[in-house]
């Protein structure tokens, strides 16, 4: 059995390497699947938390417990309430890394009298501290006056502590001030005292460590952990509060442990004092994760359909040849199953080699998919997170069981086919079933209407994206179903050109161009899988192309337009505090120091800029007649350095140049421009005039009014860099709403006079070849602290390597390829068959007087009419499949409204690329045709029909 | 009687198997015009070789054949499928018709491939399905009709650019004793009203009268032959 069956599979020569090339590529589709899936969500995990680093400024992986010991508490008292409050999510979670334990132990607030006399008053005065203790707090912390805990000299019982600068401002503390505690029990009376032996601050370059900012605490000191232990069992200090915090290394985590921490966070919200700070990695984590599973979902099942369809080709052709034989072998008395068990060990057999060559090729592919930075661009790094898994193995299985049962489909059919059914049926020249149906119509009627109904909900979509619910995969696989029946039409469409054609010149064609019409118009059924085909790679590899395009031109569009420069930092900047005495007693006052500008104008000497400006962004509140609103995003800008740096696409300001904007404003030295919005809303136009307050935007001041405009309005615009006139909030509710913001845009020094200098941002046009990392290095080994630093470069790289991009490029193009590969085969398969099947029949010609050129020639008109016609019609889907629906995509990739409308992006590149494979493709197919057509002999060709 | 074709000293050599086998040996052969020439013999004889020959799809190794005192050894490729479309036609015995094409279409194909011009092709199509009794059953496609009905629509197809020689390579093997004599009658009847000539080959010894001449092939050399 296993011999004969052998002996099939090598006498179907390269049919059975094309079913085998095509069982291997559903084994590598799908075990590609599980590796992209485990690695994307690794890499998203990653990418949430670090993210928590460098927007929120705080590590994202810690959990704790609070709890409060009574008074008496000891130290091994602290530690065993420890372990049973964090034990259990401990334990449960002692597989992950952890970078650091951490207990602050801090007693109720203890009110004592420093030693120290105010002059003039002469009398002592109260500090009220709350005495904690933190291991490890030295090793974390600079010491900016004084000294550390443990060098600190020892003056008879007195204790040494550590405060915060804040700490000694609201105490009014120094270096070497000694504080008294008494406590009187009765008449028993006991103390101590502690003495502020230095400041301490977090030190910046240990984020990790520092959970509680030092510089936000107000009543904290810190003594040695030996001393806490001491004072609490000698003193009635009160209850006793317990911090615990484990800080683990998010680096470890991934796709698998992450619902363990979910797990454990969920289970320890019933324990009051467990705390964690994960709940916006994990809430950023889930959203991402449901569009990462819906977006491989969805754009792998038309890549899954494709090889299926052509596995179900193959297995047709396999059966075409076969047919004779099957029924020659029902009619020797073998049963309908055994001939089905016949070929599905034959297919089991090729299975097992898909297998093994499938599970490194659908590694290899995912490695190569995940690369893809862009449509057909690749780039070979941050991919350690996409490793082999072991659930490939079951996808693995999986794809061979469909693939089987694919192959087994046409067997199905023909197995009970007899010697006289089967002669008939070589005779079809019928329609094929979905031309007969008018499936192609229905098919594309209901994606028309899923389209219009889609494109109805666009802004309830777009909230629901933007609450974290995933987009409906029904949307995507629309686009699918419109490209298939779009295809399909269209092929009714040339059929009905040919036979169109053809009885236009009936009476009059040449024997070739006669034989070859008949031969379209009347093989339609036989040819109609291949158009098909090839109608959906075209199509299908022409809109992966322009939605990726679409996708990523649009991401890129919105980074500068949000930028609104090639780069833009914000320096550090240190304020002074000073008292002032208006009347009402001593207050402090704030005033920044502004840095050295002149060292962003040495960039451009140094050849790394071609122009800088700052430029004032804050928030204020305008008011005008009819309305006011505190969402104003206020600008202060020098014009015509602004000009020269930022840069605004003359799309977006399409009437009238944004230049003639700026003039306006240099000309009004108390102008403003003004979004269109705010002029709508406000009622307000061009000579009117605006009220602008600023309030104080720091701590502690933050609702002080720092001081009040009153502009008159120079210009409306809808676009201006940097502005997006779209935010989304969520209320009440948690349900997210959109907002608009209201631009006001001032001349720098107008800002400065209303409001006083605060820091403004460094907008930078970088030189030609020069980078943002350049910039900073240069800016960084000058002493300049820098705040926050954006740059396009980073922000494109940022993008296009985050998991959900790295699955949509990579799944566009990996579908494209498998596309392209198995439509060449499939193609060639197509046309060596046919020509194999048609060798009588040419021979026929031959012998009636047809030149080998004439074939030749019948051959390029059923290219023409059928390939050619069919790849223009391919073409033209994809195009009208990317008007259509690239939009939609556009709603589930970016789903924020924003100034800069979405755009349908298409690179003339990828079309040259595609149709170079087409070419190729049919350059080579026609070779092959040309041999075989060559070789061909007239006598053997004749002798095979009689045969 | 005034010949048509004539073959003179043919040997046709095949090389299997890095043999040589010899399929024809000096073989000499007149085909008398007008008139139905049958080539009997076993199978392997050598007669569809001789027929392939004379039909100029394949070249002798060595001879020389005449058609109306052209020697084909003078004609190029392109000359000699000039000489196919306008002077000969074939009937095969596994029929050979284009299955994508009716019955009007496969005739229709063979006048366009014969240059015959448009306003002539619809009469002529009609009188030789007419004259092979399958003008009834014209719009036909070949998969709807009998090994018979198939065999006439080929009949029909050769004759209809009247040509001057038809050959038939076993015409009638594929078919029932009845049907075949049927075929006869009309390649009888089809000499007499369209004056060509038939040379046919086959092994049925029922149909061996029916010929104005019998040649009798065996292993390669013509052995008897009968006026």
């Amino acid at each position: 059995m296993i011999t004969y069956v052998m002996q099939k599979i090598k006498n179907k020569g390269w049919l059975s390497v094309c079913l085998l090339l095509g069982l291997t590529f559903l084994v590598a589709v799908l075990t590609c699947q599980p590796v992209f899936k485990y690695g994307s969500l690794d890499r998203l995990l990653l990418s949430v938390f670090e993210e928590e680093v460098s927007e929120k400024n705080i590590y994202p992986a810690v959990m704790g417990v609070d709890f409060v010991m009574a008074e008496g508490a000891t130290k091994s008292g602290i530690d065993s309430q420890i372990s049973v409050s964090a034990g259990q999510w401990e334990k449960d979670l002692s597989d992950l890394s952890v970078i650091d334990r951490q207990t602050v132990i801090r007693t109720e607030r203890q009110i004592g009298r420093s030693r120290f006399s105010n002059a003039g008053l002469n009398r002592a005065k109260s500090v009220a501290l709350d005495i904690s203790c933190m291991p490890d707090l030295e090793s974390h912390a600079v010491i900016c006056d004084g000294t550390g805990l443990a060098e600190y000299q020892r003056q008879g019982d007195e204790i040494p502590c550590l405060i915060s600068a804040r700490v000694m401002d609201q105490m009014n503390l120094t270096v070497g001030e000694t504080v008294d505690f008494y406590f009187i029990s009765g008449e028993k009376k006991t103390e101590f005292a502690l003495t502020v032996a230095g400041i301490y601050a977090a030190d910046e370059t240990d984020t990790l460590f520092w959970q509680t900012d030092p510089a936000t605490e107000e009543s904290a000191c810190y003594i040695l952990p030996e001393d806490m232990e001491r004072l609490m069992e000698n003193y009635p200090l009160g209850e006793t509060s317990v911090f615990y915090r484990v800080i683990y290394d998010y680096r470890d985590m991934n796709h698998t442990n992450i619902e363990r921490v979910k797990e454990v966070i969920r289970r320890e919200k019933n324990n009051p004092g467990f705390s964690d700070n994960m709940n916006d990695a994990i809430k950023s984590y889930d959203a991402g994760k449901r569009s990462i599973l819906t977006t491989l979902f969805v754009l792998e099942l038309p890549m899954l359909g494709m090889v299926l369809a052509f596995i179900y080709m193959v297995s047709g052709r396999i059966i075409d040849s076969e047919i004779a034989e099957i029924a020659t072998l029902r009619s020797r008395g073998i049963s309908k199953l055994q001939v089905i068990g016949l070929y599905a060990l034959s297919t089991a057999i090729l299975s097992l080699a898909a297998i093994v060559i499938g599970l490194p090729l659908g590694y290899g592919l995912c490695r190569l998919s995940a690369s893809a930075t862009d449509f057909l661009t690749f780039e070979f790094s941050g991919l350690n997170t996409y490793a082999p898994v072991w659930q490939m193995l079951p996808y693995a299985l999986m794809g061979a069981a469909i693939g089987i049962f694919f192959v087994l489909l046409p067997v199905v059919l023909s197995a009970g086919v007899t010697i006289v059914q089967q002669k008939s049926r070589g005779n079809e020249t019928g329609k094929p079933l979905w031309e007969k149906f008018y499936l192609d119509i229905v098919l594309l009627l209901v994606s028309v209407y899923m389209l219009y109904n889609f494109n109805n909900q666009k802004d309830s979509m777009r909230l629901l994206a933007l609450s974290g619910n995933h987009m409906d995969p029904l949307m995507f696989l629309d686009s699918t179903i419109f490209v298939i029946a779009a295809g399909l039409f269209t092929l009714r469409l040339i059929h009905m050109l040919v036979r169109l054609i053809y009885r236009i010149g009936r009476r009059r064609w040449k024997p070739v161009a006669y034989a070859s019409f008949l031969q379209i118009t009347r093989t339609v059924k036989s040819q109609g899988f291949i158009a098909v085909f090839m109608i959906l790679t075209v199509s299908l590899g022409l809109f992966n192309a322009n939605a990726a395009r679409t996708i990523n031109r649009n991401y890129e569009d919105r980074i500068d337009y949000n930028l609104g420069a090639d780069m833009t930092l914000q320096e550090h900047w240190k304020m002074t505090t000073f008292t002032v005495d208006k009347g009402a007693g001593p207050q402090t006052e704030y005033e920044y120091n502004e840095p050295d500008y002149s060292k962003y104008e040495a960039l451009v000497g140094a050849g790394l800029a071609d122009r800088v400006t700052r430029v004032i962004v804050c928030k204020c509140k305008a008011k005008a007649k009819k309305a006011s609103s505190d969402d104003v995003l206020m600008m202060g800008i020098s014009t015509k350095a602004f000009g020269e740096t930022a840069s605004l696409d003359p799309k977006l300001s399409p009437d009238i140049h944004w230049y003639h904007h700026l003039n306006a404003l240099a000309e009004a030295k108390n102008g403003v421009i003004v979004s269109s919005n705010l002029a709508k809303d406000f009622g307000v136009g061009v000579g009117d005039r605006l009220t602008i307050d600023r309030n104080y935007d720091i701590t502690p001041r933050a609702s002080d009014l720092r001081g009040t405009m009153n502009p008159e309005i120079v210009a409306v615009v809808d676009n201006w860099p940097g502005y997006n006139r779209y935010h989304y909030e969520e209320d009440e509710k948690g349900k997210t709403v959109e907002k608009e913001r209201y631009l006001v845009v001032a001349n720098y020094a107008s800002v400065v006079s209303a409001y006083k200098i605060s820091p403004y941002q460094i907008w930078i046009d970088l030189a030609e070849g020069a980078t943002a990392d350049e910039v900073s290095s240069a800016l960084t080994s000058e002493g300049v602290e820098i705040d926050s630093l954006s740059n396009r470069t980073t922000m494109v790289k940022d993008m296009k390597e985050s998991a959900i991009m790295r699955i949509t490029n990579g799944m566009f193009t990996l579908s494209f390829m498998v596309a392209i590969v198995l439509c060449s085969i499939g193609f060639l398969i197509y046309w060596i068959s046919s020509i194999k099947q048609r060798e009588l029949l040419f021979g026929v010609y031959r012998a009636m007087g047809l030149r080998v050129k004439d074939i030749n020639h019948m051959l390029v008109t059923e290219h023409m009419f059928s390939t050619v016609l069919t790849v223009l019609a391919g073409g033209l889907v994809g195009v009208i499949a990317t008007l259509l629906f690239a939009g939609l995509y556009g709603v589930a990739y970016l789903p924020e409204k924003h100034n800069v409308p979405m755009a349908i992006y298409y690179e003339a590149g990828d079309v040259i690329k595609l149709a170079a494979v087409i070419l190729v493709m049919l350059t080579a197919c026609a070779l092959v045709l040309r041999k075989l057509v060559r070789s061909l002999n007239i006598t053997q060709a004749l002798k095979l029909g009689e045969d | 009687m005034d010949t048509i074709m004539e073959a003179k000293d043919i040997v046709r050599v095949f090389r299997t198997g890095g043999e040589d086998f010899t399929a024809l040996s000096h073989v000499d052969m007149e085909i008398p015009r007008q008139s139905l020439v049958i080539l009997k013999g076993r199978s392997g004889s050598g007669k569809t070789t001789l027929l392939n020959i004379l039909s100029t799809l394949d070249a002798p190794t060595s001879g020389d054949v005449f058609f109306e005192d052209i020697r084909y050894g003078d004609l190029s490729v392109e000359q000699l499928e000039k000489l196919r479309r306008e002077n000969i036609g074939f009937v095969f015995q596994s029929v050979a018709l284009i299955p994508i094409m009716n019955a009007y279409e496969n005739v229709d194909f063979s006048l366009r491939l014969a240059g015959v011009p448009e306003e002539e092709r619809d009469a002529r199509i009609r009188e030789v399905l007419a004259l092979v009794g399958m003008d009834e059953r014209m719009m036909h496609m070949p998969g709807q009709m009998s090994g018979g009905e198939q065999q006439r629509i080929a009949i029909a197809r050769a004759i209809a650019p009247k040509p001057k020689v038809i050959f038939a390579d076993e015409p009638t093997g594929a078919l029932d004793t009845a049907t075949g004599l049927r075929v006869m009658d009309l390649f009888s009847s089809l000499i007499e009203k369209e004056g060509i000539t038939i040379v046919m080959t086959t092994h049925d010894p029922n149909l061996m009268d029916m010929g104005d001449m019998l040649y009798e092939m065996e292993d390669g050399e013509l052995t008897h032959v009968r006026k």
